[in-house]
């Protein structure tokens, strides 16, 4: 047998590169929409942030609070420190908050009084991430991209430790930044020996042409045995990111030109991967967090710098999507495992004896971008941070015939949106929910 | 819906165990009461009837069917008033009493006063059951047993023993395998998939997780190493010897055929000189050698002798392991709890934190001990407590310390029994002897060596009756039955590791290699659960390449590609936040695979096929190539080509497929197809400079004339092309 009859019996099978029964995509054009998951792990304190009360819970008075738009927010009592701030490539000593709520008062949608019931790390994490109390689901931006484009080279991006995709999706884990980049000028052309270099370890026609193309015959073997087995499942995925029109080399491309910001916050690096990554039409989804938000002991110390840090990653993330013409894309959720304790000793103290606070169920979500409509706050916490309820046709606080907010009906209303909600793929994962106008698309009857 | 003696689909006991699964025990019992109600749960703290067997412990499913049965005949219908809350219930209630659930668990009722008593299910064995399955040959049984446990192929000699001795011929093959560096590098992986403790291998992190006063930094000053690599090595590996100790005790423990309970309770830790003299404590252990713990001595350590030390008089193996506790951190408020859930997950098979699905009411919060009222938080904490406080001694840098423990949680003890006074001093030693009698003990332990070998994720009951798999309780009860087995096994060879991976290997769900076309639906629902595809790790795949190739992926330094440049990008576990290897290729471990494939069937295939007679390099070709050569002319001999390609195809990727199946036309169909390419351009005669043999596989000179850099007839890249394949296909980079 010749080349030219090996590829015709390889290309007669639908076995080639991109010749496959999947959407035709050029390279690199994959349009999004993106979804992206900002994770405060440790449970955050809403009280220190976007839902504030003052003394006793907190150590600011009440006269303290801030107001921008329909948001009030908590001061920043945290020590005061220099950060980097890459918007503006300098030295910052002074804290985000106010910045923040005066740049996005008309981009954030906020939802206070979100019942976690958990005071279980492990349970809030996949609770407040794929709306679950109980098993841990796929992650809702692993969801979404399941359900349009699984074939991306790097359809799901994950950072943090909640990588679930429930098979849906493979999850491609980010750990160093820097390293990742170096590996994937390495891998992005596989026979080539060096980056940027001629020298092949195999003849490029011969892997091109023939041992590729017969790579992706096995795969294709593979996947379509008769019965369904882990074998076929997992060489089905494998089929689908070898044969994927993405190129993984493209990325580099729309990095930071100085270089990636691997210092100060962690997030700022991860932030320029996945915004790179969504330019170059690589990936579709990426869950990120920040870390060290569980301040059992001394908590406004830690905890204030700690949300500060929050909403600067969230702001470099506007600034990325902006200059890359990709923010009317994407599709941002900032969400915690729950809150912090709000009062101890009969209400007379907001924090334990190490002066921390503890683990509450209520917590709340930030919401921003594609299909959110800003400048919202829906509902809310008494004066002991128990959650108000919420009616569920206006989402205004009643008392009366309201019911109280879990994170299942934020998923289902982001599911809604997304269009995934009926997704076959989805079926061992529906929420049982009432669908509430929390976002565009939502207001369409109830599930 | 549970039916009737009439209505009842499947009469045999088997069916009726089956429909309880499905219809009152997963969506109902397990659900709503088991939390609670299980063998040392909160409701056996208060006095209740009704106490469920441990769902992780053998026939756990028909014993409870057999309990709730029996409360089923109690005319006063407590099982009936209790969960909806006509009597008293410390629960409350579950059930609503018009719910559908409420309806099947009255079904229930009056089908278990009206029907026969149901006697334990007969056991049917899984060579009855897999009887339509394809098993692997005898050879392929090895050929499976040695990638797995030593991640390499079986030796000529191993060959020979089992076809002269034939299935009695394995137990010794086992025997060797079970000895070699490679399986106990895959036991540590394994359990610190479960311990986590490898997380402390980076940026010294073990150095720095103990009290400085309990840290003699023996190999400072850099300056007075004269070489600056080695002082950076002795930091490094004193480390890991300090942060892999929990996974050495174990090693130790089963390397020593000792009984595994001892892993729970040795009154020693393992150490080596690196952790002797990092403990300085090197005068307290007997080495072969002496160990100079001064900078200036050179490498005099050897790192793979461990010796026992015995750090007092309160140790208890793994538990009581500073990195171990390290691992799962204790402050004032969480009071030992998470080391409780770590120490139970692990050794247990139960963690505590799944006991309920019941949402926490946000009033609980304002509770003052909500942990010892809420019924949301009991459920949790009335096993977790008694258990973290039965860690009293131990404090949050795992050192001892007097006993003192909380008023306001439940007190200590394990598994519904109060913890002796007596023993306070020594609680964590007295909670090992508990844990390691306990039946669920030896049970994860099967279900984790289960995982290892076969990569098998357990299933738990099912939740509800899924039509397009009707077989899953067989499934769950053929595992069970399974594991009970291989529990029962382990149990009677006093616990010793090695028998238990025998057994598991010589069961025929090991020898299992595919349904096959005649298999019915249970047989390829049991393949895919016992062929589970599993992802080899970085450091398994790295090993694999290293023992089928005879050389391993490295970079320049002959450092591991996959251990280290490309570890996280492969999905390797930080044991921090990533602790479970990726379900799935990603599109970059794709690429790194596809990268592996190009580089090493370069750097591999032409020494094969040149007249290098490195010995290394002979037994490589003698187990992948023994019959090709760069010059022959394959067409000449058709038969012999197809079997060169048959055992390639055996060894590289363990298929057992005929000469004219279609695997091996495939592979002959490339072969040809890149052999003529070659032939018929000039330009690609010439070999890429990094696929050259310019010098021999040990990196000896090797004679000009020898050098093999042109491919005239296309033969080397041909058997290039078909190793690449293979090196990148799924079954080579799967279990």
């Amino acid at each position: 047998m010749d080349r030219r009859d090996f590829l015709k019996l390889a290309g007669s099978c639908g076995l080639m590169l991109g010749l496959d029964n999947r959407p035709a995509q050029s390279q690199n054009n994959f349009p999004g929409p993106f979804w992206v998951s900002i994770f405060a792990e440790g449970g955050w304190d809403p009280t220190c942030l976007f839902d504030p009360k003052g003394q006793p819970i907190n150590s600011y008075g009440a006269g303290e609070i801030r107001q921008e738009g329909v948001f009030s927010y908590a001061p920043y009592k945290g020590p005061a420190r220099n950060v980097w701030n890459p918007v503006t490539q300098q030295e910052d000593g002074q804290d985000f908050y106010d910045r923040f709520f005066q740049k996005y008062k008309n981009d954030l949608l906020i939802v206070r009084g979100i019942d976690m019931g958990t005071f279980s790390h492990e349970t809030g994490r996949a609770y407040a991430l794929a709306g679950n109390l109980g098993q841990s689901w796929p992650a809702f931006p692993a969801m979404a991209v399941a359900c349009t484009r699984p074939d991306l080279p790097m359809a799901y991006m994950s950072q943090g430790n909640y990588p679930e995709t429930g098979g849906l999706v493979a999850a491609t884990r980010i750990g160093s930044v820097q390293g990742f980049i170096t590996n994937l000028q390495r891998t992005s052309e596989p026979n080539l020996v060096h980056p940027g270099g001629n020298d092949r370890f195999m003849n490029d026609d011969l892997w091109n042409g023939i041992i590729r193309p017969a790579m992706n015959a096995r795969t294709k073997n593979l996947s379509s045995s008769s019965s369904s087995t882990p074998q076929s499942r997992r060489a089905s995925i494998l089929h689908a990111v070898r044969t994927s029109p993405g190129s993984l080399g493209g990325l580099n491309q729309f990095l930071p030109e100085g270089g990636l910001t691997d210092w100060g916050n962690p997030l700022f690096a991860q932030i320029e991967l996945m915004t790179a990554a969504f330019k170059a039409g690589v990936a579709g989804g990426a869950s990120v967090q920040l870390s060290s938000f569980d301040t059992h002991e001394n908590h406004d110390q830690w905890h204030y710098p700690m949300c500060d840090d929050l909403l600067r990653a969230i702001d470099y993330l506007i600034h990325r999507l902006d200059l890359l013409g990709l923010r009317e894309q994407v599709t941002i959720v900032v969400s915690s495992e729950f809150g912090r304790t709000p009062l101890y000793d009969n209400g007379s103290s907001g924090y334990n004896d190490k002066m921390g606070k503890d683990h509450h169920p209520i917590s709340g979500m930030m919401l921003m971008g594609r299909g959110v409509k800003g400048g919202r706050l829906v509902g809310g916490t008494d004066d002991k941070v128990l959650p108000l309820k919420v009616n569920p046709a206006t989402l205004a606080l009643d008392d009366v015939d309201g019911i109280i907010l879990r994170p299942e009906m934020i998923h289902l209303a982001l599911r809604r949106f997304a269009g995934i909600e009926t997704n076959p793929l989805l079926n061992a994962f529906v929420l049982d929910a009432p669908l509430l106008p929390i976002l565009e698309g939502a207001n369409k009857g109830s599930s | 819906m549970w039916r009737g003696n009439a209505e009842r689909r499947l009469q045999t006991c088997s069916g009726r165990l089956r429909e309880f699964g499905q219809t009152i025990w997963a969506p109902i019992v397990a659900e709503r009461c088991y939390g609670c109600h299980q063998s040392g749960g909160v409701a056996q703290k208060f006095g209740a009837r009704l106490v469920f067997r441990n769902q992780i412990e053998a026939d756990s499913l028909n014993t409870n069917f057999q309990n709730l049965r029996s409360m089923a005949l109690d005319p006063s219908d407590v099982l009936l008033k209790k969960p909806t809350l006509q009597v008293s219930h410390y629960g409350g209630e579950v059930l609503a009493i018009d719910s559908p659930e409420y309806v099947e668990l009255r079904e229930f009722v009056e089908d278990s006063r009206s029907g026969d008593a149901v006697d334990n299910c007969p056991i049917i064995e899984n060579q009855e059951i897999l009887q339509n399955s394809q098993a692997y040959s005898l050879q392929g049984v090895l050929r499976k047993a040695a990638v797995k446990l030593a991640n390499r192929l079986p030796h000529q000699a191993e060959i020979e023993q089992l076809e002269k001795n034939g299935a009695s011929g394995l137990d010794s093959v086992l025997d060797a395998l079970l000895s070699e560096p490679a399986f106990y590098d895959n036991l540590m992986e394994t359990y610190n998939e479960l311990l986590g403790t490898d997380s402390f291998l980076e940026n010294l992190e073990a150095l720095y997780a103990l009290r400085p006063e309990n840290v003699e930094p023996w190999y400072e000053p850099r300056e007075a190493w004269p070489k600056q690599e080695d002082y950076y090595r002795a930091q490094r590996d004193s480390n890991e010897a300090l942060a892999r100790s929990s996974l050495h005790l174990i090693r130790y423990v089963v390397e020593g055929n000792r009984s595994f309970k001892e892993i729970l309770n040795a009154p020693y830790r393992v150490v080596n000189a690196l952790a002797a003299c990092t403990l300085n404590i090197q005068d307290q252990v007997k080495f072969s050698y002496p160990v100079n713990c001064r900078p200036d001595e050179g490498h005099t350590y050897k790192a793979d002798e461990w010796r026992e030390y015995v750090p007092g008089d309160h140790h208890a193996g793994v538990l009581t392991d500073p990195i171990f506790m390290r691992r799962h951190p204790t402050t004032s408020t969480n009071r030992n709890r998470h080391r409780a859930n770590a120490i139970t997950t692990s050794f247990l098979g139960m963690n505590i934190l799944n006991f309920s699905k019941s949402r926490l009411l946000p009033s609980a919060a304002s509770e003052k001990q909500p942990t010892m009222t809420n019924r949301a938080c009991t459920v949790c904490h009335a096993v977790m407590d008694p258990i973290a406080g039965s860690i009293q001694n131990w404090n949050e840098y795992g050192g001892y310390q007097n006993p003192s423990w909380y008023k306001d949680m439940f007190a200590p003890g394990f598994a519904g029994d109060a913890m002796p006074a007596d023993q306070t001093t020594d609680a964590v030693r007295w909670l090992s002897t508990r844990i390691q009698d306990d039946p669920r003990f030896a049970m994860q332990t099967v279900r984790t060596m289960a995982h290892m070998i076969l990569g098998v994720e357990s299933v738990e009951v099912p939740r509800s009756v899924d039509k397009d798999a009707p077989h899953q309780m067989e499934l769950y009860l053929n595992q069970e039955q399974s594991f009970k087995k291989w529990s029962e096994a382990f149990v009677a060879s006093g616990y010793n590791l090695k028998a238990l991976i025998k057994t598991i290997v010589k069961d025929p769900i090991f020898a299992l290699s595919n349904p096959g076309n005649d298999a019915n639906d249970l047989e390829r629902l049991l393949s895919s659960h016992y062929l589970p595809a599993k992802i080899l790790s970085p450091q398994k795949l790295d090993r694999k390449i290293l023992q089928l190739l005879g050389r391993g992926w490295t970079n320049n330094n002959g450092e591991s590609l996959l251990k280290g440049e490309f570890y996280h990008f492969y999905g390797g576990v930080d044991s921090k936040s990533v602790m479970k290897s990726p379900p799935d290729f990603s599109g970059l471990m794709s690429q790194v695979s596809l990268r592996m494939a190009s580089e090493m069937s370069c750097r591999v295939v032409p020494h094969l096929l040149s007249q290098d007679e490195s010995v290394q390099l002979l037994e490589a070709k003698a187990r992948l190539l023994p019959l090709a050569s760069a010059m022959d002319e394959p067409h000449e001999d058709l038969d012999r080509m197809k079997l060169s390609l048959q055992k390639l195809r055996f060894q590289l990727l363990g298929e057992e497929v005929s000469l004219d199946s279609a695997e091996v036309s495939a592979d002959w169909e490339l072969f040809q197809t890149v052999m003529n390419e070659v032939k018929g351009d000039p330009k690609k005669q010439i070999l890429n400079g990094n696929c050259q043999v310019k010098v021999r596989w040990d990196a000896q000179p090797l004679p000009s004339e020898k050098h093999l850099t042109h491919d005239p007839k296309g033969i080397v890249q041909a058997w290039s092309a078909v190793f690449a394949v293979m090196l990148a296909d799924q079954k080579f980079l799967t279990e």
